[in-house]
């Protein structure tokens, strides 16, 4: 029988954000890519929709971020941020072929500029903050490691602390502000109330769901949910750990698909990432021959250089 | 690239972690000075105030000489004159609209012009009523109970615009 302490000792042990040693697990590189391959197609996609929305900005009422710091009437101008959308692009692209290796580093400075230009009037979303961690981790770590392979296990390790941090840090804030009491059943009926009005507002149809009635009425199913959500952000310190990983992300997907079902709100870039990578890496290994090659050639590399 | 390029990986797990740090110093500090905000780095406060009261705009369209006699007391939603306006349909933000008529203090030509302009071509031919919606937790003897309040706030048509009275 496993004693108490060696059991914590492996469960310390497991905590492993930056893993350089490890071999690569069949369809892990495969994975990589497309994860790659999806933040940078979100953030394209942000940045049309936000130059489409900016066009309709009169001033930066409320400035945000960068906008503190630099005036940025001169994003105002119609063809500015479709200008800007557009280089976004060819640097997204340029990073992807890996052919500047500060192509992402650009990338994220030009769409702090187009998020405080679109969010400068005082709504202060975060549906992209996640996908714009993923491309800081992109940016960062081509500066740091010039080996492709560790450049790729650097970028995984800073997506899990960021995954990490944010989610904890949302729980944390709720703690701060409120307390305990903030899963209180009553709590999440009056934010109900609000995204029913917010989609009386976008639709003119006011149509509560069955799970929304329940919540509002039922003010313990309210509770239960709460809790669960805010157990599922401290849940999230164990995307650190490596065997508990594909859990904690399961459970913010959990949480994700929760709070769009009922406050309406989908976090659709960050879902996509998190179901991403919560996938097994082998479901990325093909065809067999390839997943066969894959894993024995990092082995080999893993055991060369430690 | 090659494998020549790579570096030991205990070495490498210290170089990342040092860089780490150096982010984290630099999201606590832009956090820390920005209100919680600066783009991607956030402390993520939504939601965090359990039971804060909430204000949202609801637009509703009436007929043209509605507004005259039109009552600028709350009243509940099913008693709302006219048809409530799909904002969507107009790629109208309903956030932005609300911050916006929220945060207005005084309702001058100024602000009815930015109101307007908010609008675009969907306020062309239509006469609008901007409904203040308020959410609060009311106490009653069965426990705190939400209060949602609708109250006409602002209303414009072609030409003018009324704000408990003509502009």
């Amino acid at each position: 029988m496993t004693s108490l302490p060696s059991a914590a000792a492996r469960l310390l042990r497991g905590f492993r954000v930056f893993d350089f040693s490890s071999a690569e697990l069949p369809g892990e590189a495969r994975r990589r890519r497309v994860f790659e391959a999806l933040v940078l197609i979100e953030c394209a996609w942000a940045n049309l929709v936000w130059a489409e929305y900016i066009a309709h900005v009169e001033s930066i009422a409320h400035p945000l971020g960068i906008a503190h710091h630099v005036p940025l009437d001169w994003m105002l101008d119609g063809r500015v941020p479709w200008l800007n959308a557009a280089l976004i692009t060819a640097c997204l692209a340029l990073g992807f072929a890996r052919r500047v290796p500060w192509a992402y580093a650009a990338a994220l400075v030009l769409m702090l500029f187009q998020y405080a230009a679109r969010y400068s009037i005082g709504e202060i979303p975060h549906g992209a903050n996640l996908i714009g961690m993923c491309l800081l981790a992109f940016a960062t770590a081509p500066l740091l490691f010039r080996d492709r392979f560790q450049a790729e296990r650097c970028v995984m390790g800073l997506v899990w602390l960021s995954i990490s941090i944010g989610y904890v840090s949302a729980a944390c804030c709720k703690m701060i502000a409120t307390g305990p009491t903030w899963i209180r059943g009553e709590y999440m009926a009056l934010s109900i109330h609000n995204k029913l009005v917010d989609a009386f507002a976008k639709s003119g149809v006011y149509a509560p769901s069955a799970l929304q009635d329940l919540l509002v009425e039922q003010r313990w199913a309210g509770t239960l949910f709460s809790a669960a959500g805010l157990c599922f952000e401290l849940g999230s310190v164990f995307v650190l750990h490596a065997r508990w990983r594909p859990l904690a992300l399961g459970a913010l997907v959990i949480l994700h698909l929760g709070i769009g079902f009922i406050l309406e709100i989908w976090f659709r870039s960050a879902t996509l990432v998190l179901v991403l990578l919560a996938l097994p890496a082998s479901w990325f290994a093909w065809p067999a021959r390839e997943r066969l090659a894959s894993g024995a050639s990092r082995a080999a590399r893993s055991a060369d250089l430690s | 690239m090659s494998a020549g390029l790579a570096v030991r990986p205990e070495a490498a797990a210290r170089r990342a972690w040092r860089a780490s740090a150096v982010l984290l110093c630099v999201y606590a500090a832009l956090v820390a000075t920005h209100e919680g905000e600066f783009w991607p780095f956030s402390i993520y406060p939504m939601f965090s105030e359990g039971g804060k009261p909430w204000v949202r705009t609801v637009v509703y369209e009436v007929e043209p000489r509605a507004v005259a006699g039109m009552s600028w007391q709350p009243q509940p939603r099913e008693s709302l004159p006219g048809v409530p306006f799909a904002a969507r349909e107009h790629g109208i933000e309903v956030i932005d609209l609300a911050k916006y008529i929220s945060m207005t203090q005084g309702w001058d030509a100024a602000r009815v012009e930015g109101l307007r302009r908010m609008l675009g071509e969907a306020a062309r031919g239509r006469t609008l009523v901007f409904h203040r919606v308020a959410g609060r937790l009311v106490p009653t003897p069965e426990g705190p109970t939400v209060q949602v309040e609708y109250r006409p706030f602002v209303a414009i048509d072609d030409g003018a615009a009324y704000h408990e009275g003509a502009i």
